[in-house]
């Protein structure tokens, strides 16, 4: 099959690889019609992750039909069109029962490369890193997916393939870290990040009751899919003097009740921290620019909460007083996407929710070096490419 | 199953000893931690990985600390799974779950009586273990004959967890590398790593093992350009 594959810190070419096959009896051979990029595949792709190996398919936000299902396979069967989250679960496990399914037990393949770094292995994500599984990743024309019982959800005729794709990832992980803030009525949540899974925790934050919902992003683009496809109010950070500031007057003075920190490790910035952060993660020192986050932690008001869903290594100056006296709960994860799914689903059928409009590229898995090419660089108004093997 | 392949059990019930065919990839695990090595070089996650492996933590949930040193070859570490003490018990004595945990590992042979040859990649080699003691739903314990076997003792313990949310399982294992250059090598690898590795694996593919029926694997799709008949890593 054809498959795009890591080959190098920005090197990624199109190649024939080996198809996937049934392993163990809970997998299911998944045909792709439509896997999607991902700003945290950029992680990799940048040379800040390691254990990535040369060859490694990439690729973790996908849909498409069963074509084959292993001997002990019953929620599903070949020929069913599913979603299925990044992460892979057993749903057996404490943290599974928990519904903590990107914490899961039972599914890492290599979990003493991932121990050391975290104290205890997580679940495993399909192609990202081998500190995270090794798993073979969605761009591709085949995926193996281990425990197709719990980690396939059915689409309902009324899901269409692009809206499905992100059902996969920036839906689930948006939608979590709305659910994170406990929203009440009347609440104002302040969200760092117009990409794809920001504006999808914007949209969930809407859903869940909040009043007033404010993206903050330098790209026009962006924060016009913000107003318009979400209804939030922005902020364009390279724009104003003091992010703070602004909100601070958007809010009465009181600051945002909830702010969701959707930009991660490679945060773009302005002012001396920002090239404080970009010359210790150039030369090694620190794997992180952090400064949405410090800024998130500074607005939110107090005994407010702040919801962290980008992706970070080992950051440095992290304002921990702040949090502390400000009183301010912090909530992370990576997505249980298999505890959102039925519920997302329930939205995307009654028309309350359409990611669709994140897919502004389409392209063949044949043109994907060139699709992670604009994605990484947002050109052409580029949020996210989708293809189709 | 990623690990049942070419296996051939024969199982000493008497003694519950280990054994299946299956071919053992101790060199892998090397070859892992030599490569965790020299990332290391590149980046502070990688620095940060090593100095925590070095450490080599103990104990984990049971609390555990019995003899394992910092920086000796020796190593225990405990996982919780929910399920019974008995059927834990039982589930670690069946020879084909054993070598499904433990193949990554090394290829572990029943000769009846409580003996096994254990064999694994050179510069390992071959060495025989018998079992020394055998108290049900509680412990097992085996000891290798010869001194120079680079696997001198492993036991697993077994006790209720708090909370009634299953069991605690407790893998013991002390190491002896072998000698000569190449044996100093990869001495300095077990040392710090590859003990704590094992144990590790063990406990979480057990676990999934027990839970779902399966282990987790990236078997014949690790990357695209392996050799599809070259076990992953």
């Amino acid at each position: 099959m054809r498959a795009l594959c890591w080959n190098g810190v920005n090197d990624l070419r199109v190649e024939t690889v080996r198809d996937p096959q049934i392993v163990n009896p809970h997998d299911v051979i998944v045909k792709v019609r439509k896997t999607t990029t991902c700003g945290s595949d950029l992680h990799f792709i940048n040379g800040y992750l390691p254990t990535m190996q040369v060859g490694d398919v990439i690729g973790h936000e996908f849909m498409g039909e069963i074509v084959d299902a292993g001997s002990e396979v019953t929620n599903v069967a070949k020929g069913d069109r599913v979603v299925v989250p990044s992460f892979i679960s057993c749903g057996q496990c404490w943290y599974c029962q928990q519904k903590l399914f990107s914490l899961c037990d039972c599914t890492h393949p290599k979990p003493e490369l991932q121990e050391p770094f975290f104290g205890y292995p997580t679940a495993g994500i399909y192609g990202y890193t081998h500190a995270f599984g090794g798993y073979a990743g969605s761009h591709a024309e085949y995926i193996r997916v281990p425990h197709a019982d719990v980690d396939c959800f059915k689409l309902p005729d009324g899901v269409g393939d692009e809206q499905a794709v992100f059902l996969s990832d920036a839906v689930p992980t948006g939608y979590m870290g709305a659910d994170f803030c406990n929203i009440h009525p009347g609440d104002v949540v302040a969200v760092w990040g117009c990409g794809g899974v920001g504006l999808m925790a914007q949209k969930s934050a809407f859903l869940m009751g909040a009043e007033r919902v404010i993206g903050i992003d330098r790209f026009p683009e962006r924060l016009e899919m913000a107003r318009q496809h979400v209804g939030s109010e922005t902020i364009d950070y390279t724009a104003v003097d003091s992010v703070l500031d602004v909100l601070k007057e958007m809010t009465e003075g009181r600051g945002p009740d909830a702010c969701i920190d959707a930009v991660g490790m490679e945060a773009h910035g302005t002012g001396p921290q920002y090239a404080y952060d970009r010359v210790k993660q150039t030369l090694g020192l620190e794997s992180d620019r952090g400064q949405a986050l410090r800024e998130a932690i500074m607005a939110c008001r107090k005994g407010g909460t702040l919801s962290v869903l980008g992706v970070y290594g080992l950051i440095d100056k992290f304002p921990m007083g702040v949090i502390v006296n400000k009183g301010l709960t912090l909530r992370t994860a990576q997505q249980h996407g298999q505890a959102y799914l039925p519920r997302l689903l329930d939205h995307v059928q009654k028309g309350e929710l359409d990611p669709s409009f994140l897919a502004t590229h389409r392209m063949s898995l044949e043109d994907s070096p060139k699709g992670y090419g604009l994605f990484k660089h947002k050109q052409d108004g580029c949020v996210r490419v989708v293809f189709t093997p | 199953m990623g690990y049942a392949r070419e296996s051939s059990p024969r199982q000493d019930r008497r003694r519950g000893s280990t054994q299946a065919g299956n071919r053992g990839k101790g060199l892998g695990n090397v070859g892992i931690a030599v490569a965790l090595a020299g990332a290391a070089a590149l980046g502070v996650i990688g620095v940060q990985a090593l100095r925590r492996s070095s450490k080599m933590r103990v104990g984990g949930m049971s609390g555990a600390t019995a003899g394992a040193s910092a920086h000796g070859p020796e190593v225990e570490r405990s996982l919780t799974i929910e399920k019974s003490v008995d059927e834990l018990y039982r589930r670690w004595r069946d020879p084909q779950n054993f070598q499904k945990i433990i193949g990554h590992f090394a290829e572990v042979e029943s000769l009846g009586d409580g003996r096994a040859r254990w064999s694994a990649p050179a510069p390992l080699g071959e060495w025989y273990m018998r079992q020394v003691e055998d108290r049900p739903d509680e412990l097992m314990r085996w000891e290798a004959e010869e001194a120079s076997a680079p696997l001198q003792e492993s036991s697993v313990r077994f006790r209720p967890a708090k909370g009634k949310q299953g069991s605690v399982v407790t893998v013991h294992m002390r190491l002896n590398p072998p000698g000569g250059v190449l044996g100093r090598a990869a001495a300095k690898i077990m040392h710090n790593v590859i003990p704590a590795e094992i144990a590790s694996k063990m406990l979480h593919y057990f676990k999934s093992l027990v839970l779902t029926g399966e282990v987790p694997t990236t078997d014949r799709q690790p990357s695209a350009r392996r050799d599809p008949d070259r076990r992953d890593y």
